[in-house]
Formats: C-alpha cells, structure tokens, sequence
C-alpha cells in the first residue's frame, strides 16, 4: 500500500513535471519562431547591405541569400518575405530564389545624376506579344530589350505558344524576321520569373502589362493602373509594373527636386563670389577663371556671366516644374546650359 | 515527526530544481538581449559607414568631374542645410566636414619678427580653418573652412565615423585635404 507521503510525492512530481513541460515547449515554440524569423531578417538585412555596397561602390556583386526564404516577393521599396524590409536604395528587380546578380545604374545628366540597382538572376523570362506589329512596336520592343539584363532570355508569346532566346538572337529577329510576322493573343499563365508585355491598346489582363506608345496598363481591382514612362523607367516597369514605375519616379523626382535647389543656390553664391574674386585686390588679377564667368571692370561695374545667368534661369524654371513633374525639356535645357560653362572654363 | 522532515527535503529538493531551471531560462534570454544590443549595434554603424560612404560618392554634394575619387565642393557644402543632409542622406544625422590647410612651420625660426610674423600668418589661417561656412557663415565663403550640419544636441549618443575627404575649392580651382565625420544617433534605424 502506498504511503500518504508517496501520494504527496508522486502528486507533486506530476504537478511538477508538467509545470516544466509546458514551460519548456513555450520556450521551444517560441525559439522555434524568433529563431526562424531571425534568419529571414537576416536575409533580407544581407541583400540590403549588399545592395547599399553595389549602390555606393558601383561594383557588381552576387546575392544567394533568397533559397532560405519561404515567401519572396517585392514591392518596392519593400521586401515581402513573411515579414517586411525597406530597401535603402532605389531597386528593381524579379524576385527570384536563384542566385542573383545586382548592378548599379546610373542616369546621368552632367550636373545630375540618379542610380539605383537593377537586381536579375538568369531565370527571369521577358515575352513580348506584338499585337500590333508595326515599325515603332519593333523599335520600341528592342528599346525594351536594350534596357534589361543581357542574363533574361527574351522571347515572343503567341496564343499558347511561346519561344525564347538570348537577347542578342532576339534582337536580331526584331530586327529581321519579325516583320512579316503574325501574333495571336498571349493565352500563358504566367510565372513568378516571367513578364509578359502586350503591345496595343487592349485593356489588360491578369499578369501582362499592356504598353501603348508611351503609356503602360496593368490590371486593378478599379479597372486599371496606367502610367506614363521614359525609357529611364524601362526596367522598373519590366520587373515592378505600374507601382515600380511610380516609385522609381517619385525618387528621381525627390532627388532631383533637392538636387536642383542646392545646384541653384550654389550656382548663385558661385557667380556672385566670382565677381569679387575677380575684382579684388586688382581688376586684372591673376584667377583661374576666364573672364566669360564674371568679372568687374575697370570702372567698378559688374559684369556677369551669361552662361551662369542662363543656368539658373532654367535651375529655377525647373525647380518649379519639378514639383507637377512636367520637368523634361528643362532638365534637357539645364544639362545644355552646364555643358556651356564647362566649356567656357568656369565649371570643371 | 520523521514524515514531516522528509516533506521539507522533499520541497527543498523541488524548489532547488526550479530555481536552477530559473537561472537556464534566465540565461538563455540574457544571451538574447545582448545579441540583440550587439545587432543593433552593427546596424548602427552600417547605416553609419553608408552615409559616409553615400556622401562621399554622391555628385550633389560632390563635382561632377571628381565622383570617384570622393571630392566635396566647398560651394555645395556651403549652400547644403540640415533638411537636405535628412533627405538625401537619412534621419537623426549630425554631420561635420573639415578642411584642413597647409600652415607655415614657425618652430624653426630663429629671428622674432619673421617668427611672430609666421605665427600671425598661422594664426590667422587657423582662424580661417575654424571659421563655418553653412548658414549665417555664407557670407564669408570662401574663407572659411568648417561645414557642419544639424543641430549640435544631436551629439548625444550617437556613433561617430569619420573618414579623410579631399574638398574642392571651387574660387581657387584646387583640391585641399579635409575629414568628414558623420554621427548616427543609437535609435536611428
């Protein structure tokens, strides 16, 4: 016969043992959580480093990383893997959980210049379905191709059928035998590496974007997301759609915006300093300035440069239009005017 | 009597249990929070390095013709405000840039008024070096020699890196060595 002493016992060690159970599954369960969650943000903490380098350095560099994640998706700026990270830079790219290359891309515009880092592995398929194939679909299919990575294979979609290539061999059909061809309407479902792109004015379907002249369609909930792009926003509409394209966008706008006011306002401390420099303490001093950028006259008047007063006459015409971003001849106008002063030696 | 002694050693025994199974969970979450300290220290001081390494390499603060070689322009640096350096560089950032210019060795100098003449000269070149050019110090571009941007309070834990720049100096058309140091505050993400 057990003792009340052993009932005491084995009741506590019972109480006892379960006590420790429970306490130790919580701690496994939430170890099991933190721990998985701590691998994704480290992950996604690595491709953003990677990315900061590349955007910085300029030098390209490969990412593994993504094979270790369950969920990859990206919206830009954020990186949907379960949870969610804002990429410091401007990127675009295909997600994909192959290895992946990142290159920095730079628009340049002498006195500007806006980059951001177009991320591809050699898996992301580009199909073009040419409804209408005319001489500016060909010429705007190869603009296209011309602005992607050399690593995408390209091809065309044509009803259920699809073929694709590399891009030197697509290109050389463009520009060869696609002419005196016919497409049906793309009927692929298409993949998480694969865009297809539709050229007329059609409403578009799911998973195509639809590019008329300079206009790009993507279908919404609320019939569909249009968008107006530049060949600068090629690669952001390829790989994002519509909302990358907005994105990349409002980026250069942003840039561009604080860029010109410094630009401006440098430009005007700039001439005006020069005019004294000039000046003082003789009127012909020695300057490593020619006259063309401003200088005072023998009798005290000042005489500044024109092609300082052109540029930030258009620095401050752009600084208004970048605001309702209609700033495209501006900007062209603005890189003409600092090409001027670089060749009259008064910028470097 | 002997029943009740052995209860107590029985409890002992169990309240011995769980406060060693206390300090394992204890130190388990320790270990946790100091690598959590310890990855929130690294992420400060990329994000640290990042802003040097933007600043340095971006043509709005730099010249065009010098991007790769990180050269800042005294004139850009000069007209930049705090607003710009959060918008283009990240929040909760203190930064300062410093040239430094070639000064006359006195030490050497046997005659008084050529020595005082040479400390003058460095005096006044020092004065110079200090002098800051951003906001009401515009007015004395380009002699001055010190750009730094938003607010000193800010200096209060934060994580500094400084690294060597070259600075160009648009009036004169040279380059001149300087450092520019960036601080990113602990809770800046």
């Amino acid at each position: 016969m057990l003792s009340v002493f052993q009932i005491f016992k084995l009741l506590i060690g019972i109480i006892v043992f379960i006590f420790i159970m429970t306490f130790f599954l919580d701690i496994t369960n939430m170890y099991s959580d933190i721990g998985g969650s701590q691998k994704e943000y480290a992950i996604a903490d690595a491709f953003d480093k990677t990315a900061r380098d590349v955007y910085t350095s300029g030098k390209s560099a490969q990412f593994s990383g993504f094979e270790d994640l369950d969920v990859l998706m990206y919206r830009p700026p954020a990186l949907l893997f379960g949870s969610q990270k804002t990429l410091s830079v401007p990127l675009f790219m295909i997600p994909d959980k192959a290895n992946m290359t990142l290159e920095r891309r730079c628009d340049d515009y002498g006195w500007f210049r806006f980059c951001w880092i177009l991320a591809y592995s050699d898996r992301g398929v580009i199909l073009f379905s040419p409804l209408e194939n005319t001489d500016e679909t060909r010429q705007e299919m190869e603009n296209f191709v011309n602005a992607l990575p050399d690593a995408y294979s390209y091809g065309f979609c044509n009803g259920t059928y699809a073929k694709v290539s590399t891009k030197q061999t697509f290109i050389g059909f463009i520009n060869g035998n696609m002419a005196a061809s016919t497409f049906e309407e793309c009927d692929i479902e298409p993949k998480d590496n694969m865009r297809i792109i539709v050229f007329n004015d059609s409403e578009p379907s799911e998973g195509t974007i639809v590019v008329s002249g300079r206009q790009a369609k993507e279908p919404a909930s609320d019939g569909a997301k249009v968008v107006v792009f530049t060949n600068a926003d090629i690669p952001a509409l390829v790989t994002g759609g519509v909302d990358a394209v907005l994105y990349r966008q409002d980026a250069f706008g942003s840039e561009l915006r604080a860029a010109t006011r410094i630009m401006l306002e440098r430009t005007k401390l700039v001439s005006q300093k020069m005019l004294v420099h000039n000046a003082q303490p003789c009127i012909e001093c020695a300057t490593p300035y020619p006259k063309a950028c401003g200088w005072v006259d023998i009798d005290g008047n000042q005489k500044q440069s024109q092609s300082y007063n052109d540029f930030i006459a258009t620095l401050q015409s752009l600084m208004n239009a970048v605001g309702n971003g209609q700033y495209e001849d501006l900007l062209r106008q603005s890189v003409n005017d600092y090409e001027n002063l670089r060749e009259a030696g008064c910028e470097i | 009597m002997k029943g009740q002694t052995a209860i107590m050693e029985y409890m002992i025994f169990v309240f011995m249990a769980m406060v060693i199974i206390f300090f394992v969970v204890a130190l388990i979450f320790g270990y946790q929070i100091l690598q959590g300290s310890s990855r929130k220290y690294s992420a400060v001081e990329e994000n640290t390095m990042f802003a040097l390494h933007k600043m340095m390499t971006t043509p709005l603060i730099s010249t065009p013709e010098y991007q790769k070689s990180a050269v800042l322009e005294d004139a850009k640096l000069t007209v930049l405000t705090c607003e710009d350096v959060e918008q283009l560089f990240g929040e909760g950032l203190w930064v300062q840039v410093k040239a430094f210019y070639e000064k006359p060795d006195c030490t050497g100098i046997q005659n008084l008024p050529q020595r005082l003449a040479c400390q003058q000269v460095r005096n006044d070149i020092e004065q110079t070096e200090s002098r800051e050019c951003t906001g009401s110090g515009q007015n004395d571009y380009p002699d001055c020699g010190t750009w730094t941007f938003c607010p000193e309070n800010r200096k209060e834990r934060m994580v500094y890196r400084s690294l060597p720049v070259n600075i160009y100096r648009k009036m004169d058309n040279t380059v001149m060595l300087g450092s520019l140091t960036v601080g990113v505050s602990g809770g800046a993400s």
